[in-house]
Parts: C-alpha cells; structure tokens; sequence
C-alpha cells in the first residue's frame, strides 16, 4: 500500500457556548490542523468526517467542506459510533492510498455540550436493540455487566477499576484544556454515585463539547523536516451490535480489539513491546482494563495491577491517555488521535512527555465493546 | 424470508410463552433475533420454547433511569443469563419468592427464566433458583 503520513493535527477549543454548532467546532480543529501541518488549504483535496449527534447532517462532511471553501475530489461522513475517530483515520489512509485523493482532512467534532440535544440518553440507547432496552439499562449498564463478569472471572476489584480513573487524573492536571484537573483519589472514586454497579459517575466518560481534525498525506510528499507521523498500520474489527450476540465479553473477557490490533502489528511487522505511548478509548474505567489486555499491554486480568503500579503512567514504562483521557479530558474518540500525533511532534504543550515518543498506538472503540480500530503511528 | 422474527418473539412474549428465534436449518437458536441465522446464514426460523433454566452470567444494579418510564423503579437490577439452549438474554432480576427478603446475586448461580411485566410489557425476567449465601465478596451485591 502506498505509505501515508499524518502532517499536523488539530483541536478546537472547548469553553461552551450557546451559539456553537458542530461545524463551528469542526472548522476550529480543521483550521488548527492545517496550520499546524504548515500547509494551504488549497492542497486540500479529501474530506472525512464523523457524525454529529447533537445536530442533524445530511453529510456532515458536506457541510464542512463548504465552510471551509473546499471542493474536495472525495469526501465522506462516516458513523461507527465510538471508534468513529480512529476510523477516520483509517478511511482517510485508504483514500489518500488508493488514489481518490492526495491530502485528506479527516475530522470529528460535536456540540454535546454547547447545544445538548435535549434526548441524548434515548439517542445513545438507541444503538441498544429492544429486547436489552426493555429491561431498563444505560450504556454504562451493557459496559457494567461485562465489568461484574470480568471482576469475577479475574477476582478484579472495585479499587482497581477506579485506578484507572486515578490515573488519568494524573494526566489531565498537566493539560491545562482537560475538563477536570484536581487530583483525585481511589477513594473519591468509590464515594461518586453510582451509575450502574459496579461503575461509579467517575468512571463515566465526560459529556462534553469536542472537535479534532488531522491532515493525512503521501508520505512521499513529505518533506524530510516537517515533523510527520507515519500512519505505520491499522487494523478494524466487529463483532458485534448486541452484547447478547458475543458470550466471549463475558466467559473469556475478550473483545475484536485483539483482532484490530494484531492486523495492525502485522501490517506494520511490529509487536506491542516496540510501542512506546498508548492512547485507548475510555468510555468508562472497564473499558480500558480489557482493551489494555487485548491490545497485548497486559496479561489476561492483570491490567489494572500494571494500573495501580504506575506502568501507564507518563513517567513510566507505557504512558497513556496522556491527555486525561474521555475520563477527565473531553469527549470524543478524535482527541486520542490529535494527542498522538502532538505528543510524537512534540507540540503537546504543557502535559507533553519529557521524551518525545517514536511510536505510538490509538485504539477507538465503538458500540459496546463490538467495533474496534487501531492505528499504529511512528516518526524517525 | 424470516418466519419468526422480532414481532412473533414480542407476541409470544406477550401470550406467555418464553419463545426464541431458531433456525430452521440448523436449529441453532439466535437472541436477538435476525433476518438471517448467524451460524448457517438460512433465512427460516421457527419459535423455539426454551426451558427456562440459565445461569446467571452478570447483573448490574441501575441506578439512574435510562428514560421517564423508568424512574420511579431505580434502583433495580438487570442481568445476562446464559439459557441451557444457549442464547445469552438480558433481563430484570427479581428476588426469589415472596419471603426470601434479600438475595445476594453472583455471577454463575443459577436461576429460572420465565416472563413478567417491565413498564406493562412482558418481558423475560429471572429469579434465583435458591436465596444465596450472601458474602461480603466482590461479586455480590444485596438487591
């Protein structure tokens, strides 16, 4: 496959405000993105966008595209619920690859903050099939009965999921644009009220404003200077829609993140001990224990001891979520990509790490725990 | 075409009669139900009755209602259980029978499907075969 590169990435701000509209968020990070990639918009020739919960789009990628003024050979709105960020990436890759275009936006950004759409919960349940709904769960409820399966298969407990929120914390007080700084302990973690056991409200996801765009080019029309990310594999997989439909979630606790990943590793001829930084969706505190696992970070049932002792940490062997993650960040599975690429240009800012990372891998998730993408990326 | 899909689970569902979604080819039963069989791709299906004997393979007690018609029932509990004939089905937990005041859920305790009313639907519902002991342990939790 012809090899490509990322070249900048950008984020839009996140301070809410009544007026904001998806695309108002989209065109920040977009702009942000192409000034850091140092580039015109007029090299612009593809746009990929996710969707939009909060407004309704036709093509959301239309709608951006017109506002930035492009008329884009290949455009695209695509919609695979929480791994949408990643999978921008990926179809971006494969455009810019397979000819359709030579320099890709791929973009992701919603309002879910500045203007709330006022069903949101019905509209999030609604990638639940009627025979779960008709027993009354939450999103966290499908996520927290995988969790009860996995505590009790691996004699997990309540404190080492909570790790995961700790450390993210961690991160985020670094990151002057996270949505939740101040330090927080296990014990504050077990003390919020619980959402639906055993996951507490701070082991949620944050709802919030977002939007991340990144610029995907030939690597062969990279300058030796510019400071780009080569995007080195990429890997999908999806199970399934319905929990019910995949009794491995809970016998043996493992998702297709396995198979995402390894197709990556294998197009890249990497393993997960040449990765040197990880940025994993986290939708709640069991998402990232189980992915850690599948991703090849831990051994099976082990993520959260490697959690605990400070394995993930920016100052340790694999540091992750470096942003703070959707758990004390923002929303939205795109700010794993944008923070990937601007800690590996080093242009995180003030939570970048004292060593610049060489290789890195992102890992989107979307439905619950069915739909999987992961991305390797690497710089000289 | 699908001979026994979603709305002929709902309305057997609603007769009492705990029916699943079962090929007609290769007899493997799907939950939820689709337009063509997961295993062997036929596209004809029959109601299956199943037993009603499942394990229970977790439970999460909800603790803030997903929409309006759920808020004044939280919290309540919600379960997968593993039918012996296979599907995995989501369900309301109930405690066992009048008299067994509180019950310690843990994962792989078995319990007995049958159907009751959610919100005025019928829908699958599961109460433990015996009041288990209950324990301070990480997975069980008093309803």
């Amino acid at each position: 496959m012809t090899k490509v590169a990322i070249l900048g990435a950008g984020e839009a701000s996140r301070v809410p405000h009544p007026s904001r509209t998806a695309i108002d968020l989209a065109v920040e990070a977009s702009i942000d993105a192409v000034r850091e990639a140092d580039i015109d918009f007029g090299q612009i020739d593809g746009v990929v966008t996710g969707y939009s919960l909060a407004e309704q789009h036709l093509d959301f990628s239309a709608d951006l595209a017109e506002s930035l003024g492009l008329e884009p050979q290949w455009s695209q709105t695509i919609s695979r619920s929480g791994a949408t960020g990643a999978s921008v990436v990926v179809d971006a890759a494969l455009a810019v690859a397979g000819g359709a275009c030579t320099t890709a936006l791929a973009v992701w950004a919603d309002n879910r903050t500045s203007k709330p759409p006022s069903n949101i919960t019905s509209l999030l349940a609604a990638q639940l099939s009627e025979f779960e709904t008709a027993s009354g769960p939450l999103i966290a409820t499908q996520y927290a009965l995988i969790a009860r399966a996995y505590m009790a298969r691996w004699g997990a407990t309540a404190e080492d999921l909570a790790s995961v929120s700790v450390q993210f914390r961690r991160h985020a007080a670094l990151n002057v644009h996270a949505k939740h700084r101040a330090p927080i302990t296990v014990d504050d973690v077990l003390a919020s009220p619980m959402a639906s056991s055993p996951l507490h409200l701070l082991e949620c996801a944050l709802v919030t404003d977002y939007g991340g765009a990144v610029v995907v080019t030939r690597e062969n029309l990279v300058a030796q200077d510019s400071g780009a990310v080569r995007l080195l594999g990429f890997g999908e997989a999806l199970s399934h829609q319905s929990i019910l439909r995949n009794p491995a979630l809970f016998l043996s606790g493992r998702t297709a993140a396995h198979q995402a990943s390894s197709r990556a590793f294998d197009m890249a001829g990497m393993s997960p001990g040449d990765i040197e930084m990880a940025q994993i969706y986290d939708c709640f505190t069991i998402t990232v224990l189980m992915l850690l696992e599948d991703l090849g970070f831990a051994d099976r049932g082990r993520a959260a001891e490697r959690m605990r002792g400070g394995y993930f940490d920016r100052d340790g062997s694999l540091p992750t979520n470096t942003n703070g993650g959707m758990l004390s960040n923002a929303a939205g599975g795109i700010l794993h990509v944008t923070e990937a690429v601007r800690q590996m240009r080093g242009t995180a800012g003030e939570h970048q790490l004292k060593e610049r990372p060489h290789t890195a891998l992102v890992h989107g998730n979307g439905g619950i725990l069915g739909a999987q993408t992961t991305l390797l990326l690497g710089q000289q | 075409m699908t001979t026994f899909g979603d709305r002929e689970i709902w309305e057997s569902w609603g007769a009492q009669e705990l029916c699943f979604q079962g090929c007609r080819a290769c007899h493997a039963l799907q939950h939820p139900p689709g337009r063509l069989c997961s295993s062997c791709h036929g596209s004809e299906f029959d109601g299956v009755a199943v037993s009603g004997k499942a394990a229970l393979l977790a439970w999460s007690v909800v603790h803030r209602a997903p929409s309006p018609d759920f808020a004044d029932q939280v919290p309540y509990t919600v379960g997968v259980v593993e039918l012996a004939e296979g599907p995995l089905v989501e369900v309301r937990l109930l405690a066992g029978k009048p008299g067994s005041e509180k019950v310690g859920w843990k994962c792989g305790i078995a319990v007995e499907v049958t159907l009751g009313y959610v919100n005025g639907r019928s829908v699958p519902v599961a109460r433990p075969l015996q009041v288990t002991t209950i324990s301070t342990g990480t997975d069980t939790e008093l309803l």
